[in-house]
């Protein structure tokens, strides 16, 4: 079969047809990360919302707004690990999903080598693509900066014209990449760089394919919202939380469990519907490239 | 020869809905409205907290108080309407699709055809945004470059340079304008069939999007003076007061409540122009995208759920 990105771009609203119960899969997992978050840091994360809620509304200082920058970039430190092992498991579920869709136990949610494979396969592109956008940036840094030295004007130009240029490379390189994951599954091997020859004279249509995925996925997020919105609005939305800044978890449990459970279940069912909307399409252009037949 | 597609009816095509689909057209303002209504009425807290203020800074606190707490759901209605939009648009699209049938659902929706239609409306958008902000950064890095050299050609080029994104922005604007039609004609995305449709018929386009932009201004200001006038009529008919001071809501009680039928009469007009805009928005286009797919101008086109035509229909152009 040829590969259409249109046909791709719909694959994750397939998988979330005809494999529902892999989709409730994902969302308890995401119930499971954010109830895991929440009992971790939810004091600070609540007294941090509140902060910036605050800064957002009365205005903060400079040294303010930094501090609430180094907080919150310490609490994402803090959050990686458990990011990197759930971004890996769900990714690897997805691409299961469409891949093999008869292992369909527990929904394609595993713990096992193919996780393995996928979390060291996305820090190594994730490695990559870091690397050479700071090789790009610096470059045109250098660059721009030379221009600069010869005409202020020409600086500007140098830079803008560079920099485009340079995000141009980092989307190119990225649609190049970005079978990886489908092809660390289905092939069962760590192999970061197959994606290259596959998506060779074919960065447009996967471009065009991401790109409807994308839109799809904030029309599925959009639509989620919209539907939960009397709920969050009834127990007094993520405002709500920050009534509760400087608590203990424990103390907020006690007094907004209901918002904290509508929150989590709000958020963990959007995650496990844009998890699918996004990622689906990538197995399936993986499919479609090699001719692998549709189970 | 050349598919095109004719001005006339493509123009004509909100008024043929109009006139055969009135009651549609009502319905699907009447739904516009009803959010419209929800988004005011949320906003009454907002406005009694001011009205209710001691003093100035007092209304301008409870003012930010307010705003703040509406914020979510203010922001959710937004989204709601945005929804609503979307389903009119395509149920629009539909009736223009199918003259010669009634729908007992009023053509509204919420299938695969609003996914399509949502995505290609936002992705275009988007794609047509970023392709914008890149050249005004150009420019903006032209116009830096050349500074020294002059600040008078630096801003005669930026100007002209301008002039040039403005025409070519419009461009692809109308280039892009009937992905979406086309996507609700075909049923799939038609991205790359929207794409060649428009091609050869920029002229055509460009004077059909102004004309209904044109027909869009002249409907609106009848609009609101056939609401003003029902209003101002009603207001000195009943020979009501304007309060000389309002301090509480009790003071505008009275004229609040003598003017909820006149107000609720405007509905009519509100929803039925309304409802007429979303046609408006989506007929001609759709006419244009069916006539330009079907290669002749669209004198018997069928409804649309039996006549989704094959990939390879579109013809070369």
């Amino acid at each position: 079969m040829t590969f259409s990105a249109t046909e791709a771009a719909f694959e994750g609203f397939r998988v979330v047809r005809h494999h529902p119960l892999a989709v409730l899969f994902w969302g308890l997992a995401y119930v499971l990360f954010y109830g895991v978050i929440f009992g971790l840091f939810g004091g600070p994360l609540t007294s941090m919302m509140a902060a910036m809620m605050a800064g957002f509304t009365a205005g903060q200082s400079a040294a303010e707004i930094e501090g609430l920058g180094e907080s919150s970039a310490g609490l994402l430190w803090l959050l990686m690990p458990l990011m990197l092992i759930l971004g890996s498991v769900t990714s690897a579920a997805v691409a299961r999903a469409v891949l093999r869709p008869s292992e369909k136990a527990f929904g394609y949610l595993r713990l096992g080598g193919d996780e393995l494979r996928v979390l060291a396969v996305s820090v190594m592109l994730f490695i990559v693509i870091l690397a050479v956008s700071v090789v790009l940036f610096g470059l045109t840094g250098v660059l721009a900066e030379l221009a600069k030295s010869i005409n202020a004007g020409l600086g500007v130009l140098v830079a803008v014209l560079l920099g485009c240029v340079s995000i141009g490379v980092i989307f190119w390189l990225t649609v190049r990449l970005s079978l990886a994951v489908p092809i660390t599954v289905a092939e069962q091997r760590i192999a970061p760089f197959a994606s290259f020859p596959l998506t060779k004279g074919k960065v447009m249509p996967l471009l065009g394919m991401a790109i409807l995925a994308g839109v799809m996925s904030m029309l599925v997020s959009i639509l989620v919202t919209v539907v939960a919105w009397p709920a969050m609005d009834a127990v007094g939305g993520e405002t709500g939380l920050m009534a509760y800044a400087g608590r203990s978890t424990a103390e907020i449990l006690q007094q907004a469990a209901p918002v904290v459970v509508v929150w989590v279940l709000v958020n963990a069912l959007q995650g496990a519907l844009q998890l699918a909307v996004l990622y689906a399409p990538f197995s399936a252009a993986y499919r479609d490239l090699k001719g692998l037949p549709h189970e | 020869m050349k598919p095109s597609f004719s001005l006339n009816d493509a123009l004509a095509a909100p008024f043929v809905l109009l006139r055969r689909r009135p009651l549609y057209l009502f319905v699907w303002g009447l739904m516009m409205m009803a959010l419209v209504a929800a988004i005011y009425s949320l906003m009454i807290p907002l406005f009694a907290s001011v009205i209710g203020s001691a003093s100035r800074e007092d209304a301008v606190d409870a003012y930010m108080v307010e705003s703040l707490r509406l914020q979510a759901g203010m922001q959710g209605m937004n989204l709601l309407m945005y929804l609503v939009m979307l389903v009119t648009w395509t149920a629009a699209g539909r009736a223009t699709l199918s003259p010669h049938r009634g729908d007992r659902f009023l053509f509204l929706r919420l299938g695969m055809d609003e996914v399509r239609v949502a995505v290609t409306f936002v992705g275009v958008f988007i794609g047509w945004y970023i392709a914008l902000i890149v050249l005004v950064m150009l420019g903006v890095g032209i116009g830096a470059a050349l500074w020294s050299s002059g600040r008078a050609t630096a801003i005669g080029v930026v100007i002209a340079y301008g002039l040039g994104v403005l025409a070519l922005s419009i461009w692809g604007w109308l280039r892009v304008s009937l992905i979406a039609p086309a996507s609700l004609i075909l049923k799939r995305f038609a991205f790359a069939e929207g794409w060649a449709l428009a091609r050869g018929h920029m002229w055509k386009l460009l004077g059909l999007n102004i004309l209904v932009w044109l027909i869009y201004m002249v409907g609106l200001i009848l609009m609101y003076a056939l609401a003003g006038a029902i209003l101002v009529g009603s207001f000195f008919g009943q020979g009501l007061e304007w309060p000389a001071n309002i301090d509480s809501y009790a003071d505008i009680q009275p004229l609040v409540h003598a003017m909820i039928v006149p107000a609720l009469v405007t509905l009519v007009p509100f929803s039925i122009v309304f409802g007429w805009v979303m046609a408006l928005y989506a007929a001609p286009s759709v006419l244009a995208a069916r006539q330009l797919l079907d290669g002749v101008p669209a004198a018997a086109v069928e409804p649309i759920v039996e006549d989704a035509p094959p990939a390879d229909t579109l013809q070369p152009l």
